[in-house]
């Protein structure tokens, strides 16, 4: 196994040392220049005598080797003292001499193996969250270990207890060890057992009943009996009972904690989309010039630094840092990050841009209206986020059940004991302790967690991440899932579908043309055409006199003509027929002459249709929400026979049409746009090659993009609600038949401990039958080493279970 | 019997050791990242570890 990844690991390694070559590397040089000039590193490194600290976010981490390759290269470099990878977080700490290396060094030798680095700000490297969530761990890992040694060194002391009469124990020997059961029991009571205590004396003060009530009772009531037994020499003494009790539900409650948190991935998140460097105008007074003109300069700052009103230049291909207003008139935008919008958008002076999305063709200037918490970008994210808090949660079989059950079983003991006090006072204490301790709620507490745990380690094993708990049984009780299109059903990118060409023109000769005309532009379509003029072999030619008219076309001269390629009203002057919808026909002409069209299209995911109608045959319905035009829209849907949808949908429009709703309802989606409404379905499901906001905004994740995980996934959600209602099923039965019994003083409370254990191993063996997973589901070995990172990524345990 | 009188304090001592222990370990963070650690494995023979890494 190990070699397995090393070999995959050393794999990438020589195919990312292949690639840099490709890029345009003039440009990216200049990118990490910029983190030279002090002013701007300052944000980002804390210096301690000649030392230098900086924390980086490290994108790209995705095969388990990669840690290594980064950590051992950058070692290499002189001057470095110390560096850390940490995979789980995708954070790396590095330490350096101040006169040796710059900051710059550091992130161009990372970006150089091929992973994209980025600087945190001193502040946001130590996240509030982050600790917070790190110290509530530790605290509950800390309590977990002590119930743990606890309960075993009582479990020890008290053992020859149980048989004392045959052994003739003297009882001196009897009470020294009974006394020992009592003094490690009383710290561990004390320490491990505090949350359940605190909880229960917090719900009865405001006069209503918690699962920790039953609990707190039957530790407080078995270990003061134990206590007064102890003290007059007679009866059975429960400090094992106890500890046991205590370090397993705490075990449980572990796990579930473990599940439900998610480290600070949000935030960083964000980060990962804003850029750090602006290039802000700087007007300066040349001494030298002969009249008072001003000149202009581009200095790079920091984006913190930035303020509204100023003025900035966005070279192509870099990412906008604010809100603003574009002053001139010759750039597109890829705003699909935020939109769904998958083609490049004309900006004009005086149109909005967006801080996040990317400046394709040409420099842009502009002016900043919005910054920092006030872009649409974080607006966004706190839309997402107080979808999230508000999310109603279903109310949970498990929760009615247990209330109702709580309310009957105190009353019950009230009644026991107040009958027997009536007839046989001696008895009364020992008859309501084996009721209490009988009703289990053990079982009850196990009856959750344990299905759970074993369906998340399943569902890992089939490749789907699970991040919030409670998800699953959202998931079993889902009638709809609605689909998003671009990078979900669809592999989000383009492709060249069909090609026509006019008489006397041959298909390579087109391509050739067409290919010289998108030289060097960044459009995903301009990739997809030169990337087909170099399979067809199309001899490459030169264009010159290049013109881009954004949101028309390029129009430039080869071999004497001059040649468009674009729409076709720009091309030839007239609009098509079965043009006038469709966004994604580009046209090559010359002198308003037609020579050749080429229609692309997003292909479908290879499972998509697969799955489609296995969730159909579950009884689920599809449907398709999109922010795409009618036409792209309705080829996805009738493909997929979807019946059900919706196109030029903003997030808000999503939103609106999901609180209408009155389905529960799966979200499926990827991108960015998605978030707020992810947040807000009842159930939230992300493709795990999806935008890190979206994976960090989500229940579930679908590694690798396999659509056919879903079915997959509903199925094993079902039969974990299902084995969840048998264990529930078991703990009230149980009850029903123990209780009288227990109340009319047939069960010692010997008998009812040692039936509290059985039915907590019954449960939790029940449980496992969630995770028989038939072979066809379950992912290969590699891949689960990546499911690994990808779920410490995410702060989500994998209880990996046989 | 008597030996009782000395094995179970020494037991509980050990005992108390354990758990101070542990709670050491997990407030210096030992069990913060459990999946890391298990990549160091990976590192080549041939590089010399170096002093001042604190994995």
């Amino acid at each position: 196994m190990a070699e397995l990844i090393a070999g995959a690991g050393l794999a990438d390694y020589y195919r990312y040392r292949q690639q840099p070559g490709n890029k345009p590397d003039i440009h990216a040089s200049d990118r990490w220049q910029s983190y030279a000039q002090p002013a701007i590193a300052a944000a980002f490194v804390t210096e301690r005598g000649d030392e230098n600290t900086a924390t980086l976010l490290i994108g790209g981490l995705r095969c388990a080797a990669c840690v290594w390759l980064i950590e051992r290269h950058l070692r290499e470099l002189p001057g470095v003292l110390s560096i850390h990878v940490n995979a789980a977080t995708e954070r790396a700490q590095v330490r350096w001499r101040k006169d040796a290396l710059t900051l710059a060094d550091i992130l161009r030798r990372i970006a150089d193996l091929g992973y994209q680095p980025q600087p945190l700000d001193r502040q946001h490297a130590s996240d509030a969250a982050q600790q917070q969530t790190q110290r509530e761990q530790r605290m509950m890992l800390k309590r977990l270990g002590v119930a743990a040694l606890g309960m075993m060194q009582v479990m020890m002391y008290v053992l020859p207890l149980y048989v004392r009469d045959r052994v003739h124990m003297g009882d001196d020997v009897a009470q020294s060890l009974a006394f020992i059961g009592l003094l490690i029991t009383t710290p561990v009571l004390l320490y491990s057992g505090w949350p359940f205590l605190h909880s229960a004396a917090r719900a009865i003060r405001h006069r209503h009943i918690n699962m920790d009530v039953p609990v707190a009772l039957a530790l407080l009531l078995a270990f003061v009996a134990s206590v007064i037994n102890l003290w007059r020499h007679q009866g059975q003494t429960y400090f094992d009972s106890v500890t046991m009790f205590i370090f397993l539900l705490t075990l449980g409650r572990y796990v579930e904690m473990r599940v439900r948190h998610r480290t600070g991935s949000i935030t960083d998140a964000l980060s990962r989309m804003q850029p750090d460097i602006a290039h802000r105008l700087c007007s300066v007074i040349d001494p030298y010039s002969t009249d008072d003109r001003q000149q202009e300069e581009w200095l790079d700052v920091a984006a913190a630094q930035l303020q509204i009103g100023d003025e900035l230049l966005v070279r192509s291909g870099e990412t906008i840092p604010a809100d603003g207003i574009a002053l001139n008139d010759h750039s597109t935008v890829n705003e699909s990050l935020l939109t769904g919008e998958s083609l490049p958008i004309a900006k004009h002076t005086g149109d909005a841009v967006m801080a996040g999305t990317i400046n394709v063709s040409s420099p842009m200037r502009m002016r900043v209206t919005a910054l920092g918490n006030g872009t649409l970008l974080s607006g966004l994210v706190r839309m997402m986020e107080q979808a999230q808090f508000d999310k109603p949660r279903l109310a949970l079989q498990a929760d009615r059940v247990a209330r109702v059950f709580l309310h009957v079983v105190l009353w019950l003991c009230v009644l026991v004991g107040a009958a027997w006090y009536a007839v046989n006072p001696a008895r009364a204490f020992d008859a309501v302790l084996a009721v209490l301790v009988v009703t289990c709620p053990c079982a009850l507490s196990l009856a959750m967690p344990t299905v759970i745990a074993a369906c998340i380690s399943a569902m890992g094993r089939c490749g789907v991440l699970v991040t919030r708990a409670d998800a699953i049984e959202c998931l079993a009780q889902i009638d709809a899932v609605w689909f998003d299109k671009t990078g979900t059903l669809t592999k989000g990118q383009m492709q060249l579908k069909d090609m026509s060409v006019a008489s006397g023109m041959t298909r390579e000769r087109a391509l050739s043309i067409a290919a010289a005309l998108e030289a060097g532009a960044q459009h995903p379509i301009a990739e997809v055409l030169r990337h087909h003029a170099v399979q067809y072999a199309a001899p490459s030619l030169t264009a010159t006199d290049l013109q881009v008219l954004p949101g028309r076309g390029v129009q430039g001269k080869i071999a004497g003509g001059t040649y468009r390629l674009g729409t076709r009203e720009f091309v030839t002057g007239t609009r098509g027929a079965n043009d006038a919808t469709s966004d994604a026909a580009v046209v090559l002409g010359r002198d308003d002459q037609e020579l050749a069209a080429f229609h692309f299209s997003d292909a479908l995911r290879t499972d998509a249709a697969a799955s489609v109608n296995e969730l159909r045959q579950q009884g689920v319905q599809v449907a398709l929400y999109s922010g795409d035009a009618e036409v792209t829209v309705a080829g996805i849907a009738d493909q997929l026979d979807i019946r059900d949808r919706h196109a030029r949908q903003s997030p808000a429009d999503k939103l609106c049409a999901l609180k209408a709703s009155a389905q529960r309802i799966a979200m499926v989606g990827d991108g960015v746009n998605d978030a707020p409404v992810l947040a807000a379905a009842h159930v939230s499901i992300a493709m795990g090659q999806g935008t890190a906001l979206a994976q960090a905004s989500a229940d579930m994740l679908l590694m690798n993009s396999t659509l056919h995980s879903l079915p997959m996934a509903l199925r094993l959600a079902r039969k974990s609600r299902h084995i969840m209602r048998q264990n529930l099923w078991w703990a009230v039965s149980y009850n029903l038949v123990a209780v009288p019994l227990a109340a009319v003083g047939f069960i010692t409370p010997w008998l009812a401990a040692l039936g509290m254990s059985l039915s907590s191993v019954l449960v939790t063996l029940n449980a496992a039958r969630v995770m028989r997973v038939s072979a066809e589901d379950k992912m290969p070995p590699v891949q689960q080493g990546n499911l690994a990172l990808k779920a410490a990524q995410l702060g989500s345990l994998q209880v990996t279970l046989p | 019997m008597s030996m009782l009188l000395i094995l179970v304090p020494v037991s509980l001592a050990l005992l108390g050791v354990a758990i101070w222990g542990f709670i050491w370990a997990v407030n210096t963070g030992q069990f913060d990242d459990l999946e890391t650690p298990g990549w160091d494995l990976l590192t080549d023979d041939s590089e010399a570890p170096r002093a001042d890494d604190d994995h």
